[in-house]
């Protein structure tokens, strides 16, 4: 049985419809992510699992048991909030130690637990310091030994790196997963950037418009994206209109408009002349002189337009003749400007005969 | 400060010290007054504590400030317990009828307050006007004061800290008690020491509620003003604003929100 | 905070817990405001309908004796509107309660300027000393000016002199309108400091600059950059002062003439002078409408300042 239920639930704000029809599972010790555009109904979601907010219909059960009737102080879920929300009138000792004085435990118990987590969180010097006098880093992580002291069932985190530079986010999600792997207790994170989802989901849910579109790991979502959204809203991809010609054993054949026919993955049981697109990551499509493509079964030739130069890789806006403008990337494994291609290069991609994917409309 | 200021920034100034000298002016010559050795407000002739001295021996005076002092205590406290309810519930919740109820009686001119508020006393609870009256009175005008100064306050705070404490494991009550308490504390004490002298200092709505017996600082002083003016007056006027102008000062280091106005 | 519950801007929905914490706590003042604040104005209402009673005060409902007054009546409606010397002295309220808030804020705009200009530091003090005369009761105040406008004060005796080169009668300041105005405008001013100076605050000193840069002398930069973005703080400074001078009795009755009657010493004159309280709610009826109708028409032409922000 799964850890944490929600069945067809639905919640509305008048007649906007925030969280449509949604089931999902979260299993016990898994890192879940919920993704998806902002105003999406995610941290609806959320808050409907915490007891904030209850469903207009459809249930939430936790250990089989409805979680209808229970108020969000009785409910083992505790939440890491987008601004920490730490009590500023307490220190960071005293914001720690507060489940546990609320479920009356033993002072010695609190004491000693409270020591315990702050070692976890590393934050055992800061233990008489005030909230305001601490960095962005370590109040998160007061945050984070808050709502981890009293070992909770489940976890949630309300896009808790947001308010974090770059660097310190990335410092943030390795910390993250250790803690989520030392401790075992089941994370839901809620987030809208996908590259923090990709790294740090066991399973991620794409949700749009109150919607799920899809529930994979992060893997199989970013390489087998189910619809035009998630393969549009996670990373980079190349998104063409395409036309089933033939879905034969082993293969299949797509016919895009302004570039003719392509060779693609194999297609289980869709008809000739199903319209969709043909989708392929811009990693996957090879960028070179016309010699160095032509033994990959798709290539055209085609004209750099732009290209973006990122340090690490290169990504180039080539067009295709007659056709449409697809992006290529290039590892610039080479330091300096070796193997490069400047704009207006007469130039050459091309793919496997197994790479991308078809997402049927 | 823009550039080119040196010379706008000349008639500013000497505006806005214009405005505090008038502000002042007239205060610092009530105080002047008080010593002045003459039973006219006229010119300076010297100094003394005579009319301090008469004062302390004015019974009448004594008597109306101790009923000040008082009611403004009573009132203040009641004020504050209710006003600090209305201002959480004014934050928390969206009810119109509580926020008309709670901010008119600031905004609209104190005679009509009192004058309903006389009608109400005795045409329909046949209520002896006194001391009772005026505190009723007095309450009702100054809990829209603490409202505001306890929802302002509140307004301010992450309203996610009051969700964290119920996520935490925090009971409603518990939240109020560790988490709402503490936080609001300062502008409650505040607000309580504002309703404190605004009860001391307030002459319309206790004019028409006071009734026959009972006399207050502020009504004291009126009839003095109408009948005979005396330096004594002035001595009491000052004694007065000492008293408030040290409680408003107080109010403002527990809260400096207070000056932060929001209409 | 108090139960669970979700912020939204579209909807709450409460659990049962929270309905009744939701009534524990807005419902002592909720109750205490209905006795002493709502109930009061709607007798007041009422009141405005009843005729005068035999020693003052009201007359009853319903008498025993049939020809005794009692009952309900639109006569002291009737009465307000038969001596235009009533509407007169309406309009003349209207009249001390506009030019009172013109002067205010003249004088308080360079203040609130000064003011909102100043380091966040000395901010708080400067609105300390503006807020610190406050500190001293009305009264005082308002004595304050007997004293400076007094006949043998300083002032006086050198407007006098003054007028005197000229071969000018003396004039006396106490006891007339000027003192009524100055007294007005000097009670009130703070009220103008405040929101303006608020509204002037979160003014982008890089508007500006901007400005100063595309070629704005400094009188072309405060008349179309500064000050129609202060308009909102203007409106809110009116109405904060507007409204209370409408309503003031005190002010007059101890500084002014005998001309300088206003809505307030009319109402206080009904309620304890002749003890003609019917007369006397229906003037407070009136002076409630025109409140209501000021901040109305504020609410209109404040919100239209706001599109330029």
């Amino acid at each position: 049985m799964a850890l944490l239920e929600l069945r067809n639930v639905t919640r509305r704000f008048g007649d906007f419809v925030a969280v449509d029809n949604v089931s999902l599972s979260f299993e016990a010790g898994e890192f879940f992510t919920l993704l998806g555009p902002s105003g999406c109904g995610k941290t609806t979601i959320l808050r409907m699992i915490a007891g904030f907010d209850m469903p207009d219909s459809g249930q939430i059960l936790l250990d089989g048991k409805d979680l209808a009737d229970t108020p969000p102080e009785q409910r083992p879920v505790h939440t890491v909030f987008q601004s920490y929300a730490l009590f500023p009138h307490m220190t960071v000792a005293q914001n720690i130690a507060f489940p546990l004085k609320m479920a009356r435990c033993a002072p010695d118990e609190i004491r000693q637990r409270t020591r315990a987590t702050l070692d976890d969180v590393r934050l055992a010097d800061k233990a008489e310091n005030y909230p305001r006098e601490l960095s962005g880093g370590q109040q998160q992580r007061v945050a984070l030994g808050r709502a981890l002291i009293s070992r909770p069932r489940l976890l949630l985190l309300d896009e808790p790196l947001a308010a974090l530079d770059a660097k310190l986010r990335q410092d943030m999600q390795l910390e993250l997963i250790s803690l989520q792997r030392d401790v075992g207790v089941t994370f839901v994170f809620v987030t809208h950037a996908q590259d923090e989802a990709l790294a740090l989901s066991h399973r991620i849910a794409v949700i749009n418009r109150g919607r799920v579109e899809q529930v994979d790991e992060p893997s199989r979502l970013y390489g087998f994206p189910a619809n035009r959204f998630v393969a549009d809203f996670i990373g980079h991809i190349n998104m063409l209109d395409a036309e089933v010609v033939e879905a034969a054993h082993g293969h299949s054949r797509l016919l895009i408009p302004g570039l003719g026919e392509i060779t693609a993955p194999p297609l289980a049981g869709l008809a000739a002349n199903s319209k969709g697109a043909f989708a392929i990551r811009p990693e996957q499509v090879r960028i070179g002189l016309h010699s160095e493509v032509t033994e990959l079964k798709n290539h055209f030739p085609g004209v750099v337009r732009n290209l973006l130069y990122g340090g690490d890789v290169t990504v180039y806006k080539v067009q295709l003749a007659n056709g449409p403008t697809m992006e290529a990337l290039l590892p610039n494994s080479a330091p300096g400007r070796a193997e490069f291609f400047e704009v207006g290069d007469a130039v050459s991609v091309g793919w496997r005969h197994d790479a991308g994917v078809f997402l049927h409309d | 400060m823009s550039k080119g200021a040196g010379r706008r920034g000349i008639w500013l100034w000497a505006g806005a010290l214009a405005a505090y000298a008038f502000l002042y002016l007239p205060l610092v010559i009530v105080i002047a007054y008080s010593f002045n050795d003459s039973r006219l407000n006229a010119e300076w002739v010297g100094f003394t504590w005579h009319w301090y001295d008469v004062l302390l021996h004015d019974d009448d005076m004594l008597a109306a400030a101790l009923n000040s002092l008082f009611i403004a205590t009573v009132s203040s406290l009641a004020a504050t317990v209710l006003g600090t309810m209305a201002g959480i519930a004014l934050h928390r919740y969206n009810m119109k009828t509580l926020t008309f109820m709670v901010m008119t009686p600031v905004a609209m001119p104190e005679i009509l307050l009192g004058v309903s508020l006389l009608l109400f006393f005795i045409q329909v609870l046949n209520l002896t006007l006194g001391m009772f009256s005026i505190m009723l009175a007095h309450i009702t005008f100054s809990i829209g004061f603490v409202a505001v100064v306890v929802r302002t306050s509140l307004a301010g705070m992450d309203e996610s800290m009051f969700e964290a404490a119920l996520d935490l494991g925090a009971t409603p009550w518990n939240t109020f008690r560790y988490i709402t308490f503490p936080l609001i504390l300062p502008s409650v004490i505040a607000g309580g020491l504002m309703a404190f002298t605004l009860s001391l200092d307030d002459f319309v709505i206790t004019f028409f509620t006071a009734g026959v017996g009972v006399s207050t600082l502020p009504l004291r002083i009126y009839s003095m003003i109408k009948i005979a003016v005396t330096p004594e007056v002035n001595a009491v006027s000052t004694l007065l604003m000492l008293l408030t102008l040290t409680i408003i000062v107080l109010a403002t280091r527990i809260a400096p929100n207070l000056l932060r106005w929001r209409a | 905070m108090l139960g669970c519950f979700c912020m939204t801007e579209q909807r709450t929905r409460l659990s049962a817990a929270a309905r009744l914490t939701k009534w524990l706590v807005s419902g002592p003042p909720f109750v205490f405001l209905l006795l002493f604040f709502a109930a009061p104005a709607l007798i007041m209402v009422l009141a405005s309908f009843r005729y005068p009673g035999e020693f003052g005060g009201l007359a009853p409902l319903a008498a025993a004796d049939p020809s005794t007054l009692h009952g309900l009546t639109l006569e002291t409606y009737r009465f307000f509107f038969s001596d235009f010397i009533y509407t007169e002295i309406f309009l003349k309220s209207f009249l001390v309660a506009s030019v009172t808030t013109l002067i205010c804020l003249v004088m308080a705009y360079p203040l609130a300027l000064l003011i909102a200009r100043s380091p966040s530091k000395s901010r708080d003090l400067m609105v300390l000393l503006v807020v610190l005369p406050f500190a001293s009761s009305f009264l005082v105040r308002v004595y304050a000016w007997m004293i400076l406008l007094g006949p043998q004060a300083a002032f006086s005796l050198f407007l006098n002199t003054l007028l005197g080169l000229f071969g000018m009668e003396p004039v006396q300041l106490l006891f007339s309108s000027f003192a009524v105005l100055a007294a007005m405008v000097y009670v009130h001013l703070p009220f103008m400091v405040l929101p303006l100076y608020t509204n002037l605050e979160k003014h982008d000193p890089a508007l500006l600059d901007a400005a100063q840069d595309l070629g704005a002398n400094a009188w072309q930069r405060f008349w179309r950059v500064t000050f129609p973005l202060s308009l909102p703080g203007i409106f809110s400074g009116s109405v904060l002062v507007f409204i209370p001078v409408l309503g003031m009795f005190a002010i007059p009755d101890i500084l002014g003439g005998t001309g300088d009657m206003l809505i307030g010493n009319l109402i206080k004159e009904q309620f304890l002078g002749t003890r003609d309280w019917p007369f006397g709610s229906t003037l407070s009826i009136m002076l409630t409408v025109a409140v209501l109708a000021c901040v109305w028409l504020a609410a209109r032409l404040g919100g239209r300042g706001r599109r330029y922000v």
